[in-house]
């Protein structure tokens, strides 16, 4: 989790990404952040996120993002 | 060049992209890949070092692009004219080598925008006295078209069409300034996804400049929005558009950190 964190925070330092649940509803991240937050996570933990995986859903918080990581990690 | 298809295509096409460092200018989002395909308006062109996506625009091709090297070639359709527009950070190197590829591969660099961002609180109060300001009608939807056709760049000026404006006159997304006249004297187009605002479009008529009719389409644009804090309002400034880049400032936008370059190539 604290990479993941680590990456949130250099790609936007001006959110707090441990308060924030709705980071896709509330508009704070828009597709410029998730298309450059996608190529950082692929690259960090050694998965590949699918177009079809770009849904707010699984963007919205952290537990969010690290929940995909940890379905893609295991093949689900 | 090939259709696509479906959207677990343009996954797999995607797939071994999708990484850092990687140039790419493509933001899609699955909904819209969805609409371009039953439009049937999606193709690509794929190497080992890129990929390319053209959107059908009709009259232009459209152009997404990953690019994993600066000595990838790729074939471009000739048939009608190619634009792109890269958005980056400031002072990003993969925005100059993006940019510098493209150059060198026959594309001129045409447009230069920022994103401004404001909030209702950050906005300084507007009267609307001095014009009638309403939502736009149906029948008003030809001429808002051409308005609108007539003031923006038909490349990335997204432009719509009729059947567009009409439903963005029926989602209550056009607000018109009408005079003494009864002619439109300007109007502001936005759209909204979530809690973020976007105005695409703002014009006043050459004949009524210089009598804040902008000014007051904005007061009636913010006064009907919802009352959050958390709402945000964003749009895009030529960067060489003094007068309209003063406006939003004294309105209270501020530029965001985002800038975006469109290049065309006309062969």
């Amino acid at each position: 989790m604290e990479q993941l964190y680590k990456i949130l925070e250099e790609l936007r330092p001006d959110v707090n990404f441990k308060e924030e649940t709705a980071l896709i509803d509330d508009g704070i991240l828009d597709s410029f952040d998730i298309v450059a937050l996608v190529g950082e996570i692929d690259e960090a933990y050694d998965i590949v996120i699918g177009v079809e995986d770009l849904i707010p859903e699984n963007f919205n918080s952290v537990e969010a993002i690290m929940a995909l990581i940890n379905r893609l990690k295991s093949g689900e | 060049m090939k259709k696509i298809e479906d959207l677990s295509e343009v996954s797999s096409l995607i797939s071994s992209f999708m990484k850092k460092n990687i140039l790419s200018n493509n933001y899609i989002m699955p909904e819209k890949y969805a609409a371009y395909i039953r439009e049937a308006a999606l193709y690509f062109e794929k190497t080992e070092s890129a990929l390319v996506l053209f959107l059908d625009c009709h009259t232009y091709w459209r152009v997404f692009y990953y690019i994993k090297d600066c000595s990838a070639d790729i074939m471009l359709p000739q048939d009608k004219p190619l634009a792109m527009e890269i958005v980056s950070k400031p002072n990003s190197d993969s925005y100059k080598k993006a940019i510098a590829y493209w150059v060198s591969k026959g594309f001129e660099p045409c447009i230069y925008r920022s994103r401004m961002t404001a909030t209702p609180h950050s906005l300084q109060p507007i009267g609307q006295q001095g014009q009638e300001l309403t939502f736009a009608s149906s029948q008003q939807a030809e001429i808002i078209q051409m308005m609108i056709a007539e003031a923006f760049d038909p490349y990335f000026g997204c432009v719509p069409s009729v059947p567009e404006v009409e439903r963005y006159i029926e989602n209550k997304e056009i607000i018109i300034a009408k005079g003494q006249s009864n002619h439109i004297e300007g109007l502001l187009h936005f759209g909204q996804k979530n809690l973020t605002y976007f105005v695409w479009h703002v014009l006043v008529h050459p004949n009524f400049r210089k009598n804040g009719v902008a000014k007051k389409l904005f007061g009636c644009f913010v006064s009907n929005l919802p009352v959050s804090d958390k709402i945000k309002i964003q749009l895009w400034v030529k960067n060489d558009n003094n007068a309209a880049r003063r406006l939003y400032e004294t309105l209270g936008f501020e530029y965001d950190g985002w800038q975006s370059v469109g290049l065309i190539k006309k062969h």
